[in-house]
């Protein structure tokens, strides 16, 4: 193998190392849903670096077998909520888009003694969503540069080659 | 200013690698006339640039950069671009894998564009001349704005693929990125203002070779000494 391509497979090796393993999804558009009182489905949509779109079209779709039907719209609020009542138990999805079509959606399932429930999180998501709220993708741009600088090191062994 | 997976038809997406493909294919040459530096350096400046978000009108917008990239890198932008925008998709989730033909072209295009509007002409080739031209911080500002205003046409040309669905979206999101537009403008004729002050050889268009020394002296006027040049090269 030639010394450049050791050193293009090497930066693929440490990409995935370095950031690649947990790719920071600065963004992404996430969506969150809480269950409020009288059934009531809060919806709270973000960046994961801390942004909120306002604006963006929240659908609300029962999910029955293969159907899908569509129950409701909202638009998110300045805060990125917007809210949705949830009329019977069953299956549902919320799905999202602003307006530089960012998109995110989650499925949710309610129970027959849960439609009417109190305050309760839907845990509908992966648990490190939550917690990357705010975080600045540090891991990803420590990556990106090593890559790029392992990428022109390779450029550059590749051009002492041809002279 | 990056299209998402899931929006666009095949027969799009198709056509996205397919220029992307064949212009990357016509560039990539030129990376032997580039320092690696140099294009680490821009490619670096476009990755991380993404990252400066703006909020504006219930989205979330960031700066691209394809103006100074294509000034500085001339033909070598393209590949450049294509760099940063794999590792804007791996690390930070920005556009995805089906759209990044598409990706690429729109704005390895808008940096084509803007080196073109700066220099006149596309650097990279083989014997040119390099050389600062007439007006650079207005050039810069005309290449920052260009660049970005064709990466913006061919966004939204590319989401008008996708039917009727997506019109009113198409049109949104050219508006919505207006102030990007502004935004690159200022930068490409403040980041042209310095370093036509600190490092100038950067704005010539410089067909540097590895281990050949540092590039011809520049000439602020491109006009006066085009005669002499062009008949050496």
């Amino acid at each position: 193998m030639s010394a450049g391509g050791c050193v293009v497979r090497g930066a693929l090796v440490l990409a995935v190392l370095v950031g690649g393993a947990r790719p920071a999804w600065a963004h992404r558009l996430q969506l969150e849903l809480f269950r409020e009182e009288g059934g009531r489905l809060r919806c709270e949509l973000f960046f994961s670096d801390g942004a909120t779109p306002e604006g963006a079209e929240l659908v609300l779709l029962r999910l029955e077998g293969d159907v899908e039907r569509e129950l409701a719209r909202a638009e998110s609020d300045a805060e990125g909520v917007a809210c949705f009542t949830v009329p019977a138990p069953g299956r549902y999805r919320v799905e999202a888009r602003d307006a530089s079509l960012h998109r995110a959606s989650r499925e949710l399932e309610v129970a027959p003694d849960e439609a009417s429930s109190s305050t309760a999180a839907v845990s509908s998501e992966p648990p490190a969503a939550r917690s990357e709220r705010g975080e600045r993708p540090w891991g990803g741009v420590l990556g990106g540069l090593l890559v790029i600088a392992l990428l022109a090191g390779g450029l550059r062994l590749w051009q002492a080659r041809r002279r | 200013m990056h299209i998402l997976d899931g929006h666009l038809p095949v027969l799009s997406l198709g056509v996205g690698f397919a220029v992307s493909g064949g212009l990357l294919a016509a560039t990539l040459p030129s990376l032997d006339r580039v320092s690696p530096p140099r294009v680490a350096t821009v490619s670096s400046a476009f990755f991380v640039a993404s990252l400066l978000r703006l909020p504006f009108a219930g989205t979330s917008l960031h700066l691209s950069l394809v103006g100074l990239t294509g000034v500085v890198l001339g033909r070598a932008a393209f590949p450049a671009v294509v760099v940063g925008l794999v590792l804007q998709w791996l690390m930070f989730g920005h556009g995805g894998l089906t759209t990044l033909g598409v990706n690429a072209a729109t704005m390895g295009i808008g940096a084509l564009v803007a080196a073109l509007a700066f220099h006149g002409r596309l650097p990279g080739g083989p014997r040119e001349t390099p050389r600062v031209p007439r007006h650079p911080v207005a050039r810069g500002a005309l290449a920052g704005f260009l660049g970005t205003a064709c990466s913006l046409s061919l966004y939204a040309a590319a989401l008008l693929t996708a039917g009727e669905g997506l019109r009113s979206v198409a049109w949104a999101c050219v508006v919505v990125h207006a102030p990007v537009l502004v935004i690159e403008t200022v930068l490409g004729a403040s980041v042209v203002g310095f370093l036509l002050r600190a490092r100038p050889e950067l704005l010539a268009g410089a067909p540097r070779r590895f281990g050949q020394g540092d590039p011809p002296p520049l000439q602020e006027d491109a006009a006066a000494a085009a005669a002499p040049q062009e008949s050496g090269a």
